[in-house]
């Protein structure tokens, strides 16, 4: 079923036994999974089926910290959410990812990688994927062309990445949730403050708000939160009317350790030796699978640093790679979402087809990108401005913030690239002059994959985190929170894959409970 | 989120690449210099990054590394002490330059020059083919 709430009169109680607040990847995957259930779903979205300016406007938000993407452009608001504008990079976090790496403060989640393998199989035909199969083996069997570099694996092993169409759960999944008889989706309805009892033990209903003033009330008995890591949090933030501090922030937890990935190409090599690289090779939209380097868990133990990887891509016929800060502004963010709101456009297919060997002749240099997890750092974080949106919620105020161990991670890891691989004969490596110094210093051009990870951290304790491992707001008998904003630790993965591995998760537990 | 899509490459297109620099021959001939016969400079001043990387970049490295190195301002001084690192005890074979960086590499004799991570030896190269090249 599907209503506008627009056409819903002022006042007007909406009733279900399961409350989905946002419907992106997460929302969608959880409400996908309640379908034939006998769970009566209301499934919330504060945009309609398309991008609207005054509800893409609601997330605009002041950057106070490092420089980053507006607030606006980063997250996509309407139903299918930023799978909108992503770009199909899916893997799952490693084993090490899950663990508590004793020179990483902070690291540790309450759940290990073998909880989460079953849903990330699950998640796969959601995303389009391939078989669950991230081991090289499997797809050198799939192409023999796919060689592997000559590697210590003891030090430098493969990270195999698939690739979705990208799927655009908008369209994907619209009519399935419009024609299910247990979900009910109500589009233009922005979620603007969670309730709970009177001794702020569970969630008693939320408030939907409209920009003409008027309101709804939806009641449930459970409630998922699912609108982006930095909108959950400025929705816990700004629900402090029976708790002052906001809901499940008794510890001064929630929107702290925001974490980014860190991707941009941070250095070069130049092959010395004939090599097939077709393993990992990547043309956008055509390559299935491909995989990129990563030290060992063991070598990220003897350097004491973060879990990374890092792809092989041909660099820009203008020359030096550039980050997504120097290359993407906000109109190229918007011109991109348009020319893929489906999918890839014939014309950028046929571009990808484009790109073969007469590229590599002119230029015998691979860019090698980085893809970077950062430390968990409490002074990473999302408070509340004092200015407030069209619908009287306060923005956003963020605060990106690095530590030196981020920039001690990417150093040594191309440094260790290095010397690896002209230790094998495979080339040499060159990394970029601001990254040479052994110092906390970042230039302005440092950028992000576009990911809003952590701020709202699944750990047991509430004095550590916002969430239980089953993703429980702590203190809230029937409060849940879905999206990155859970991840204990970012890994060097790309988020959805585990958003909607998380999401599937969450909502089988929710399915089972009466 | 707009990624640059990526290029493969092939040993066939590898070697067309190389061909298309003008200078693998140079660098392929590199890999058989070494040994003793240290007299003609010019075999070793061909360092392997130079297919790569072509002239100018490798002539960039060379001067950079003169500059870091004030000690090794001649030709004559590079010249020996790559030659010191190809000759070890009377009795054993010599190394190959090729050898011998690799050598460097292991036991962590490396530098940083223009963000390079290089061998000492073939950072010498270098600084060897900028000195005959100017």
């Amino acid at each position: 079923m599907h209503t506008d709430a627009r056409d819903l009169s002022d006042g007007q109680i909406l009733e279900g036994d399961v409350c989905i607040v946002g419907a992106g990847a997460a929302g969608i995957a959880a409400a996908l999974s309640f379908i034939g259930s006998g769970k009566r779903v209301l499934l919330l979205e504060g945009g309609g089926f398309d991008l609207e300016g005054n509800v893409q406007g609601l997330y605009r938000g002041e950057i106070v910290g490092r420089p980053y993407y507006p607030l606006e452009a980063a997250r996509l608001h309407y139903f299918g959410g930023t799978t909108g504008h992503w770009g199909g990079y899916c893997a799952p976090l490693d084993a090490i990812d899950f663990a508590s790496r004793p020179w990483v403060s902070q690291s540790g989640w309450p759940i290990n990688r073998d909880a989460l393998d079953g849903y990330y199989e699950q998640a796969h035909p959601l995303l389009d994927l391939g078989p669950y199969r991230y081991d090289t083996a499997y797809w050198q069997g799939e192409d023999a062309r796919r060689e592997l570099l000559p590697l210590d694996r003891s030090v430098v092993e493969e990270k195999v990445w698939q690739f979705s169409a990208p799927t655009r759960f908008g369209s994907k999944f619209r009519t399935q949730i419009v024609d299910a008889a247990n979900v009910h989706l109500f589009t233009h309805a922005n979620v603007v403050a969670v309730h709970t009892n009177d001794d702020v033990s569970a969630v008693s209903h939320v408030t939907i708000r409209h920009f003409d003033g008027r309101e709804q009330t939806a009641r449930a008995r459970q409630f998922v939160l699912a609108c982006s890591t930095m909108q959950n949090v400025r929705l816990l933030l700004a629900s402090n009317a029976q708790a002052p501090a906001g809901l499940g922030n008794l510890y001064d937890q929630v929107g702290r350790h925001f974490m980014e990935h860190l991707e941009m190409p941070a250095g070069t090599v130049a092959f010395t030796k004939p090599q097939s690289l077709q393993l990992y090779a990547f043309d956008f939209g055509v390559t299935k699978m491909r995989a990129e380097l990563r030290l060992s868990d063991a070598a990220q133990a003897d350097l004491g640093i973060l879990n990374a990887t890092v792809a092989l891509e041909s660099p820009s016929a203008l020359g030096e790679m550039l980050s997504t800060f120097e290359l993407e502004p906000p109109e190229s963010v918007e011109q991109f979402r348009r020319e893929t709101r489906d999918s890839l456009t014939a014309d950028m297919k046929a571009e990808a087809q484009n790109y073969s060997a007469d590229l590599v002749r002119r230029n015998p240099l691979f860019t090698l990108v980085v893809r970077q997890e950062q430390a968990p750092n409490p002074a990473s974080r999302v408070t509340l401005s004092r200015e407030r949106d069209a619908l009287q919620v306060p923005r956003a105020r963020f605060d990106w913030q690095l530590t030196r161990l981020d920039k001690r991670t990417m150093r040594l890891l191309y440094a260790t690239l290095g010397r690896e691989f002209g230790r094998l004969g495979i080339g040499r490596v060159q990394m970029r002059d601001w990254l040479v110094e052994d110092d906390d210093s970042w230039p302005a051009v440092v950028s992000g994959g576009w990911h809003d990870m952590g701020a709202t951290r699944m750990h047991a304790s509430p004095r550590h985190g916002v969430v239980d491992a089953d993703c429980r707001v702590h203190g809230l008998a029937n409060l849940y929170l879905a999206g990155a904003g859970v991840f204990s630790t970012a890994g060097a993965a790309n988020p959805t894959l585990t958003i909607v591995a998380l999401a599937l998760r969450l909502a089988e537990r929710l399915r089972s409970r009466h | 989120m707009c990624p640059t899509p990526a290029l493969a490459i092939d040993r066939r297109t590898f070697i067309g690449r190389c061909a298309t620099s003008g200078a693998a021959l140079l660098a392929l001939t590199a890999l058989a210099c070494g040994g003793r016969n240290v007299g003609d400079r010019r075999e070793l001043a061909n360092p392997l990054l130079l297919g790569a990387l072509g002239a100018a970049r490798v002539t960039a490295i060379g001067k950079r590394w003169l500059r870091l190195t004030p000690a090794e301002r001649s030709a004559d001084g590079l010249v020996a002490a790559i030659a010191a690192r190809l000759n070890g005890a009377p009795w054993a074979r010599a190394r190959t330059v090729e050898e011998a960086v690799a050598d460097d590499f292991e036991q962590g004799r490396t530098v940083m020059v223009d963000g390079w991570m290089l061998a000492v030896t073939e950072a010498r190269q270098c600084a060897l083919f900028a000195l005959l090249a100017g």
